[in-house]
């Protein structure tokens, strides 16, 4: 038997609430930054990251992470080349986002960052090379822009960033001899890229 | 006996509060198109300005190339990313696309006159000088640029809205509760 149901009007004038996904309020990420930082002058960086967030206001977060890594050779065939770059940082960043799926991110970290490369230098004269050794300490501070994708658990963050030294000391030793330099400004410059989970 | 009972809704009168409150899976928020195409916009913009003052103060060679690609990338992925709320709102062409692809064209013909054909003044007695038609190709494509980015986020509401009134009308499956059993049903739901 075929039943025909007519609904003349169904009037929902008031608004019907929705149970929304719960806000995370902390996130742990792990990700990769391809970059340059001093004092590799001849080679790129790659450096595995984990940072961490808590959730301080409806836009803010507090947030603290390390990275570590080597150095690619510049040309070539991109292969470690005796660089190292180290960084610990901690700050802010503020996220913004379009319904649950994409999110803008943008803040500041201060940190620390240590690195070390280690070069032969040739020359028409030194036909074997002279060993260089450079280390870099510096105080940077870092703004940060990028975005992150994905579901109320697990997403993909992207981000840019530029490593600004506030207080940098070098020393480059060289046939035993050792010099010291300072400078600000910018000395790195990295995209990460990594997989956040929050909840 | 045929189980299945044709239930059909004549009109389904939903406000408009509730139609923001839980929007169907076919509707687009204008407010998160307008977000989205912000989002869209600042990631690329913020990687052009990044990218170009590490690529002109970086302290050594390798940290100025990684700057510059990142300008060049943040420029080329801005051709598409600004539109990203039109997207959402299923508006597939966007203006501010072909606006920011011209920009970037002429751009780039500004940036090589810039620092091909225009450097070899500053190999000449007195101050370096750019001409005219430089300065205003790489100003105009700066501005076509941006301009299609202000385009587009401008946009994407509206997009969202015209979307939404296109599909104003929707037959939607549903279910309702019979005497013994749960039938099928469509629902014929308008939206004003």
């Amino acid at each position: 038997m075929n039943r025909v149901a007519f609904i003349a009007a169904s009037l929902l004038a008031v608004p019907v609430g929705r149970a929304g996904p719960v806000e995370p309020e902390k996130y742990v990420a792990v990700s990769m930054m391809f970059g340059a930082a001093e004092p590799v002058y001849n080679g790129y960086n790659v450096m595995a990251a984990v940072d961490g967030g808590y959730r301080i206001t409806e836009l803010l977060w507090a947030r603290a992470g390390v990275g570590y890594g080597t150095s690619i050779d510049r040309f070539g065939q991109h292969v470690p080349n005796g660089g190292r770059n180290e960084l610990v940082r901690g700050g802010v960043e503020a996220r913004w986002c379009a319904g649950t799926i994409l999110c803008g991110i943008a803040g500041a970290d201060l940190g620390l960052q240590h690195g070390s490369f280690t070069d032969r230098l040739y020359s028409a004269t030194v036909i074997d090379g002279v060993v260089e050794s450079t280390t870099d300490n510096a105080f940077v501070v870092i703004p940060r822009i990028g975005f992150d994708v994905g579901g109320d658990r697990i997403r993909a963050r992207i981000a840019i960033e530029a490593e600004t030294a506030l207080v940098e000391h070098g020393t480059t030793t060289t046939n035993m001899v050792t010099t010291t330099q300072s400078q600000t400004g910018v000395i790195g410059v990295e995209l990460a890229a990594g997989v956040a989970f929050q909840w | 006996m045929v189980k299945l009972a044709l239930a059909l809704v004549l009109v389904s009168l939903v406000s408009g509060s509730v139609a923001r409150a839980e929007p169907t899976t076919d509707s687009a928020d204008p407010d998160t198109a307008l977000r989205l195409s912000i989002i869209g916009s600042a990631f690329p913009i913020a990687a052009i300005g990044i990218g170009t003052l590490v690529g002109i103060e970086g302290a050594r060679a390798p940290i100025r190339d990684v700057g510059t690609v990142f300008a060049v990338g943040g420029a080329l992925i801005g051709i598409v990313t600004p539109a990203i709320g039109d997207f959402y709102a299923r508006r597939w062409l966007s203006p501010g696309i072909a606006m920011r692809a011209g920009g970037l064209i002429v751009e780039y013909i500004g940036l090589v006159k810039a620092f091909s054909n225009d450097i070899g003044d500053c190999a000449d007695p007195g101050p370096c000088h750019r001409s005219a038609a430089t300065i205003g190709l790489i100003a105009g494509g700066a501005a076509l640029y941006l301009g299609g980015v202000v385009l587009d986020v401008v946009g994407a509401p509206a997009a969202a809205r015209e979307w939404n009134a296109r599909h104003d009308v929707q037959l939607v499956p549903t279910a309702f509760k019979t005497q013994s059993s749960t039938a099928p049903g469509l629902a014929l739901a308008l939206k004003f």
